[in-house]
């Protein structure tokens, strides 16, 4: 194996691989990269079981095609840190993996190598492919992201003993395609339409590491739109030369469609950065331990009031559209802010029945926000 | 700096003279409050004739029965304590509001200023003492100084029914010819060290070159040594600035070391309802769980574990608990002591969830059988409403 690439998109190959090594393998394999050169192409692939990216690279200057599974931190850290414009990676007759950058030079001990045949490794795990004929699920580059952005800081940083809510949900109806994320005191979910789907409607939770891979790198690829396909227990993307796999976790997701106010007594319309500014300022004063603000709701007024016992309280109000009756609910101020800071709209609306009862927030275009309220204890 | 005048007030053997109260028949003879000598009970509080035996708190009952024949031992009501106690710090309470309860029968007071309206602080603590002998037939002891640290070690060196003041710029002095164990702080390692040093008395401690003590024992040194000059300037926190209670815990040390895990968490459930009892009462969630657990050998572990939202149930803390004690009793070695504890306190508010309302228990339903047992158990007793494993634990008794 033996080929000449250039250095800078390289190492952007290499970051998208990065996600999925290992930091603490098992076994060496799942911390190492497996480098494949054929004809004119490089192929990169990472996978820690649970996780797995193969990135290919074209145009790129094969001597000698071959492959090589060479330890994964010290490529990426090397290859960051090189300062020539080219690089050539070379395998020698030693199974060594040597990698010359102008005047420097490293070599990389590979766990295992070929420098003739294509018989694929067998200590590596086996990375799906994306075979052509399948339907899957396709949608355009910007929906997806936007989906994601929307659902994924709602999902659950821990482990919750009845249902799987660390992933977000996908969902098929037809054409449309929905998404939601939730952590049992929060939930948001939005929809947006297919440009084509399977056969069979899907329900399955995705795992958030994959989906933090594929937002963080999806955007730079080539390409308008965004391929989905079910692979048995595994879920795979593919955007331009990207292709990242995730597991789908297992377990039952919450029933969310019944927690989701169908609508409320009480309507506000109200402008989102000022709603969020407000929200900021007031809960510069709540406890870090327990941040409350009550947030009450008058006709055109909107008032937001926090007190930290010790240091002081703090009450912000604005205009906001609405008619009806006074409400007042006590909520945790980042659940507010962070819908807000994720809203696709400028205008925002609020929906809301009593105190004690989820509000919903209409936050863009099939895109609904709930956030469960305090409540006083006794 | 405004001279202060600082008071520490100390009930002479307090346990005892309130059995006495109780029982004029103890008078004058060798008592101890505590537990009962089989088993593991051990001495709460001791009379002075008892005290002559060499007989001290803290001592397992069956040594201070043999240290001393004919002595004889009441096993004590800590509620009655209270109130003998309530009653005699709302008699200091009538000189001063800046009264700071340190323990059940010892307290702190700032009576800088008064010298006008009650008269000189001699006058002052020999009235104090007088009336609570008069009203409560307890024996007082006071210290006074113009810092916290001096009238401590003046009440202990003046007891029992003393008075000691220690006028202004004789701190030192007064200090001087004491054991480096007087001062609060000291404990027996650091004497063992000064020991080892020579440093015996208050007096040299307080002459000892800085350097060296700062060598010797790091930053606590110089702190040290201005201690041993009497030098203390903490205030006298009163009761409103103090601040809330930080945990809310229970222990048991049990009569005879066990390897039960039935019997473990049986208690454990048991520890906990009284803890979130008083955690309810306070109007407080809990954010924090912990378990702690000593072993015969004195080995204790200590684990916790942070809930994802504050609560006060018993149901939501028992689970983790569980857990952390079923990873915790994994030596092969009895169990002496076991331990729980709540923190990570908050005020107010609790967020609801989601999904709660689709399930049939509700935190609210659950919130309200809660306080509906509480209520019970305020009427008729605490053991009148247990859970399933705490029950199981009285009967098999």
């Amino acid at each position: 194996m033996k080929f000449l690439i250039d250095r800078l998109a390289f190492r952007d190959a290499l970051q998208r691989v990065e996600m999925a090594i290992d930091r603490k393998p098992t076994r060496p394999v799942l911390g190492g990269i497996l480098i494949e050169a054929n004809n004119d192409s490089v192929v990169l692939m990472a996978s820690d079981l649970d996780m797995a990216v193969r990135y290919r690279l074209g145009q790129v200057q094969v001597d000698q095609p071959g492959w090589a599974i060479v330890p994964g931190r010290e490529l990426v850290d090397i290859v960051k840190d090189v300062e020539s414009e080219t690089v050539t990676l070379t395998l020698t007759s030693k199974g060594l993996c040597q990698v010359d950058a102008g005047e420097d030079q490293c070599s990389l001990v590979t766990m295992e190598s070929s420098a003739q045949g294509f018989e694929t490794p067998e200590s590596f795990p086996t990375v799906p492919q994306f075979e052509d004929g399948e339907k899957g699920l396709v949608l355009s580059k910007t929906d997806f992201m936007l989906m994601v952005g929307a659902t994924r800081f709602c999902t659950s940083k821990v482990k919750d003993t009845r249902f799987v809510t660390e992933g977000v949900l996908l969902e098929t109806l037809g054409n449309q395609v929905t998404m939601v994320g939730t952590d049992g005191r929060r939930l948001s979910c939005i929809r947006r339409t297919a440009e084509s789907v399977p056969e069979k409607d899907l329900h399955s939770v995705l795992m958030p590491r994959v989906l933090d891979q594929v937002m963080r790198y999806g955007q730079d690829e080539e390409g308008e739109s965004l391929e989905m396909r079910f692979l048995g227990n595994l879920v795979g993307f593919r955007i331009g030369n990207l292709e990242s796999f995730g597991r789908v976790l297992e377990g039952e997701f919450p029933s969310y469609e019944a927690v989701i106010p169908k609508g409320g007594k009480h309507v506000v319309r109200a402008h989102r950065d000022s709603f969020s500014q407000k929200l900021r300022l007031a809960s510069h004063l709540t406890s870090d331990s327990a941040a409350v603000v009550k947030v009450s709701i008058k006709p055109n007024m909107l008032e937001i009031a926090s007190e930290h016992e010790g240091r002081g309280r703090a009450t912000a109000s604005f205009e906001v559209d609405y008619v009806g009756d006074g409400i007042l609910a006590s909520f945790n101020p980042v659940f507010l802010l962070d819908g807000l800071k994720a809203s696709h709209s400028e205008q925002i609306e609020l929906q809301m029945e009593e105190s004690s009862r989820p509000v919903k927030f209409v936050l863009g275009d099939d895109f609904e926000y709930v956030v469960m309220p305090l409540s006083m204890t006794s | 700096m405004r001279t202060r005048s600082i008071f520490h007030a100390d009930l002479d053997a307090f346990f005892v003279s309130v059995e006495r109260v109780l029982d004029p028949r103890l008078c004058g003879r060798p008592v101890v409050v505590g537990g009962p000598a089989d088993g593991r009970g051990v001495v709460a509080a001791a009379s002075y004739e008892a005290r002559a035996f060499g007989v001290c708190s803290a001592m397992p009952m069956a040594q201070a029965m043999r240290r001393c024949p004919g002595l004889l031992r009441v096993s004590g009501s800590h509620s009655m304590y209270g109130r003998a106690s309530r009653a005699v710090f709302d008699v200091l309470g009538q000189y001063t509001p800046i009264l700071e309860k340190v323990s059940i029968d010892e307290a702190y007071l700032d009576l800088t200023g008064t010298g006008l309206l009650f008269g000189g602080a001699i006058d002052v603590a020999d009235r104090m003492r007088r009336e609570v002998r008069e009203r409560l037939r307890l024996d007082l002891t006071i210290g006074v100084s113009q810092n916290r640290l001096v009238s401590k070690v003046a009440s202990a060196f003046a007891k029992p029914y003393g008075l000691f003041d220690v006028a202004l710029g004789q701190e030192a002095t007064f200090l001087a010819p004491l054991d480096v164990r007087a001062l609060p702080g000291i404990g027996p390692v650091t004497a063992h060290r000064l020991k080892d040093w020579n440093i015996e008395k208050l007096g040299a401690l307080a002459d000892t070159a800085s350097w060296f003590l700062r060598e010797t024992f790091g930053d606590h040194g110089p702190a040290l040594q201005s201690r041993a000059r009497g030098e203390d300037d903490t205030p006298v926190c009163p009761p409103w600035e103090r601040n809330e209670s930080k945990s809310i815990g229970h222990e048991e040390t049990f009569a005879t070391d066990v390897d039960d895990h039935a019997f473990l968490r049986a208690k454990l459930s048991a520890l906990l309802s009284k803890a979130a009892r008083r955690l309810r009462k306070k109007g407080l969630l809990a954010r924090k769980v912990s378990v702690k657990l000593r072993y015969a050998d004195f080995v204790t572990e200590t684990r916790d574990c942070t809930l994802r939202e504050p609560s006060d149930l018993d149901g939501d803390f028992l689970d983790p608990m569980q857990e952390l004690l079923h990873h915790m009793a994994s030596r092969r070695t009895l169990v002496r002591l076991l331990g729980v504890r709540l923190t990570g306190l908050v005020r107010g508010f609790r967020q609801t969830s989601l999904f709660d309302a689709e399930q049939d228990f509700k935190t609210e339903s659950r919130s309200a059988i809660v306080s509906a047992m509480d209520d019970i158990r305020d009427k008729y007793g605490a053991s009148v409403v247990q859970s399933g494993e705490a029950a199981w634990l009285s009967n098999s008794r």
